[in-house]
């Protein structure tokens, strides 16, 4: 079969690319999985590499520094969330709340280890024709929705489609936009389903993974009220959901899923998620013992919980953002020397500091950062130089300085962001004006309205998103539904298309190379820093899996007396 | 014509009860003084407000920026070098408690001062032409009186926007009927009173003895209930500012601090904590004021 001969000659092309030091092993390992490659291939290909590297740990255990105790089944785990923005509808999910509820009952055909590489969920295998515009997915068997119903192909086509009709209102139609059309998902078998693209996209498996989380697979007959009748193939089955205030799961006794020693998952018998808005709040049932784990602990107004000894903290470094965004249709963000201006005006380690305690990495206005991101070429720093960025504001002939208005919600560090911002850009002369609005405000509107996508400069926050490409795909395209910045540059989106339709390593690694370079010269949006998240937990809590704080896979998750 | 000597005998006669009179406000006005000084209520409320008005216009003086930031020193506790600790961006507390009298000290007066004016019009008249007119106005006053102050302000704050000006416009208003109540109720003690009636049969017009002749002679309940507006205003704008109707960051102004930095108040309660205690003693000097005043004008 083709795919099978691409997979490993693709296989081959990689070993070289690490031995010729073109590549590091985890990128090896990232790239290995977009491609399909099985976890046997993966540790032969490794082998070949002189690598023992394991595909997976538990952040868990690296954070206790020790080896996980024996399994212990049964009992309640109680965690704390923001609730839903939204109703819970897996189609249209934004926030942590909604995710990360989702994502215990439904699964997507790929899933996310803690490195951010793909790992197999409800397809078992994946692979692209040899000009990469056409993906075949096969599905698993046996595996069964949680109304009894099986799990067939043409659960995933329908899933894939709902979500990219333009009327569905979901995130993905962004993701998804200019790559896959309505049509363009066909079922081969009963588990076989093919995905013909619009065009290449080396990264596509990324899109209807986990990532791209309005992908979740749901029956072929879903009407859209997953809050009343939660169907999903997932471990946990939605028993009650009281808005605002909490939710309760069971486990599904009809998972599929088994532990490496063939023990059923999950390990728990029942979850509950107290849905609470005020950080400080949240922290305090942490606190008091009322729950035992906290997805996502803020930095910002958390120092009583990350200092608690009762508690343990794992740290992520995941590639979440604050994107601050620059309209580049409106003054005087059209001139890129007034946008560098603002970059060279920042000092990211300050605000990392503050922001963070100087936990998270920084970054210097692109994607491609290998900090967060192996194996992308290292982009010049940018360290705060006032007399460049004054420089820069003269030649845009703003030498008398210039008053610029910066909207931002008020939610997370997001105005603490802002007024570094401030304060940092006034010695340059650039006098920012704070409008500050409430989250629902910010995002509320439609596309020509909302002010996250139209105010002159904005602060926006983005989930961990797994490459470069698809940060890319969803902001800084012309066809991108998430673009603040509303940049489009034509040399940009030339090199991206020959970027995401290449498998050549080499050849990605030169165009990663240019297309970091063109994304910070014109800075079309700042990227201060790439956020690493902390969850956190009693200290009898084990095994909790994901990267970051959307993907809260506790299927193998599980508590110590 | 009356002989020049009875004349000039009843114009001495008024002369010397002008003079009397005049002698007797000195008197009044300086006993009240008096008793205002020796009132210790009235005496420690104008310190705190005083020591806050001072605060407010000359902190950074003598203070370190209220807005620099240093991000290498968040969220440090009290000591010599901060004697209030650092907030969230490694901003001294001490310089934004002192700065944050500033906002409140500017919404509140002017907030009261346009309460008393509307408040005293619509008092005045409904209070001296009675009938009708007062039924009609009182029975608004009644409909405005029932709206809840913060819920009607962020509605209006947030139809119109919510700048310094017109923070200052919705508090002013949303007082407005409160104050016409107490005014009315103290023109109508006075209207039936001999130098009303004796003014009316000079055949003054009524514009003339509402203003000259009624409203001197009720400025004590309009002091009175100043002062009360005004610590309610002082509280209203704070809060308002706390549900994020006031000023924006970074301003240091007291709600707006009490509102961002509470997420900390766990670790680094200094951050609300100083803010807090500020707004509260600004409150309290406030009715001490009007404790003194009262006591004083009542005796």
């Amino acid at each position: 079969m083709a795919d099978e001969k691409f997979a490993r000659e693709y296989g081959h092309h990689l070993v070289e690319e690490v031995l010729n030091g073109h590549m590091t092993r985890r990128q090896l390992l990232v790239r290995a999985s977009v491609f399909g490659l099985s976890a046997t291939a993966i540790a032969q290909l490794l082998a070949a590499c002189g690598s023992s590297t394991s595909s997976s740990s538990s952040p868990s255990a690296a954070a206790s520094g020790s080896a996980l105790p024996a399994v212990v089944t049964g009992g309640t785990m109680k965690a704390v969330i923001p609730p839903p923005l939204k109703a819970l509808d897996p189609v249209t999910i934004y926030d942590q709340g909604g995710i990360v509820l989702v994502y215990q009952i439904a699964e997507y055909l790929i899933d996310l280890t803690n490195q951010n590489a793909l790992k197999p969920k409800l397809a078992v295998s994946w692979a692209p024709n040899a000009k990469g515009d056409v993906w075949t997915f096969k599905l698993r068997q046996g595996v069964t929705f949680n109304d009894g119903s099986p799990f067939e192909a043409a659960d995933v086509v329908a899933s894939i489609e709902r979500v990219i009709n333009p009327k569905s209102g979901s995130g993905a139609l962004a993701a998804l936009a200019g790559i896959l059309s309505p049509g363009g998902t066909k079922a081969i078998d009963t588990h076989t389903v093919q995905f013909n693209l619009d065009k290449p996209f080396a990264d596509f498996p990324y899109l209807v993974s986990a990532s791209s989380y309005n992908t979740a697979i749901l029956p072929r007959n879903y009407a859209g009220n997953f809050q009343k009748k939660a169907v999903g193939t997932g471990p946990w089955m939605l028993k009650s959901f009281v808005t605002n205030q909490h939710a309760t799961l069971v486990k599904n006794p009809t998972y599929w899923g088994k532990d490496t020693q063939g023990r059923q998952l999950p390990y728990l018998d029942q979850l509950e998620f107290a849905l609470v808005t005020d950080t400080s709040a949240a922290n305090l049932q942490l606190q008091s013992g009322a729950v035992d784990v906290q997805p996502q602990t803020v930095f910002q107004g958390g120092a009583s919980v990350l200092s608690d000894a009762s508690l343990r903290v794992d740290v992520y470094p995941s590639t979440g953002i604050r994107e601050l965004a620059f309209n580049v249709n409106k003054t005087p963000w059209q001139d890129k020397r007034v946008r560098q201006a603002v970059a060279y005006s920042l000092d990211r380690k300050a605000i990392n500091q503050a922001l963070y305690g100087g936990r998270s990495n920084l970054g210097y206005d692109t994607f491609w950062e290998p900090t967060v991101f192996p194996g992308s070429p290292t982009p010049p720093a940018r360290a705060q130089d006032y007399t460049k960025a004054k420089q820069l504001l003269s030649d845009a002939g703003h030498a008398s300085g210039v008053d610029v208005t910066l909207t931002v919600a008020n939610y997370l560090e997001n105005p603490a962001f802002a007024q570094l911002i401030q304060a940092q850009c006034k010695p340059a002369g650039i006098n920012v004006k704070i409008n500050e609005i409430s989250y629902n405000a910010i995002y509320a509107g439609t596309n020509t309205t909302t002010p996250w996508l139209n105010a002159p400069s904005v602060i926006v926050e983005w989930g961990s998103r797994p490459t470069p490409g698809v940060y890319a795909q969803a902001m800084l395209l012309p066809t991108s539904a998430w673009s603040s910045s509303h940049w489009n540059d034509k040399d940009f989106v030339t090199t991206f298309n020959q970027y995401e339709s290449t498998t050549d390593e080499a050849t990605r690694t030169t165009l990663a190379s240019k297309l970091s370079s063109i994304q910070q010269d014109e800075t079309p949006i700042v990227v201060a820093f790439y956020i690493s998240q902390l969850r956190t937990q009693k200290k009898n809590v084990y095994n909790i899996q994901g990267p970051g704080s959307f993907y809260f896979d506790v299927s193998q998750a599980y508590m110590t007396k | 014509m009356a002989p020049a000597g009875v004349v000039d005998d009843s114009r001495t006669q008024e002369m010397q009860a002008d003079v009397a009179a005049a002698l007797e406000q000195r008197r009044q006005r300086r006993y009240l003084v008096r008793a205002l000084l020796r009132s210790p209520t009235f005496v420690i409320g104008v310190l705190i407000v005083l020591f806050w008005v001072f605060m407010g216009i000359f902190s950074t003086a003598f203070t370190q920026s209220p807005l620099a930031q240093h991000p290498f020193a968040i969220l440090q506790s009290p000591s010599a070098a901060h004697w209030f600790g650092t907030d969230d961006l490694g901003r001294d507390v001490l310089a934004r408690t002192m700065a944050g009298a500033r906002t409140v000290l500017i919404i509140a007066p002017l907030a009261t001062l346009l309460a008393l004016l509307w408040g005293g019009i619509i008092g005045l008249i409904a209070g001296f032409y009675r009938g009708i007119t007062d039924d009609i106005i009182m029975r608004l006053v009644d409909v405005l009186l029932a709206l809840p102050v913060i819920i009607t302000s962020i509605l209006i704050l947030s139809l119109f926007g919510k700048s310094l000006a017109i923070v200052i416009v919705v508090i002013g208003a949303l007082f407005t009927p409160v104050v016409s109540r107490t005014i009315r109720s103290a023109v109508i003690g006075e209207r039936e009173r001999e130098y009303v009636m004796a003014a009316r049969l000079r055949g003054e017009r009524s514009a003339f003895v509402m203003a000259r002749e009624i409203l001197p002679n009720i400025t004590q309940p309009i002091i009175v209930e100043g002062t009360v507006r005004l610590g309610y205003a002082v509280f209203t704008a704070a809060t308002l500012s706390f549900l994020g109707f006031g000023l924006g960051p970074p301003s240091p102004d007291w709600g707006l601090t009490i509102a961002t930095e509470r997420v900390d108040l766990q670790s680094a309660p200094w951050t609300v904590l100083f803010p807090a205690f500020a707004l509260a003693s600004l409150v309290v000097g406030v009715n001490l004021i009007t404790d003194g005043l009262s006591s004083v004008f009542s005796k």
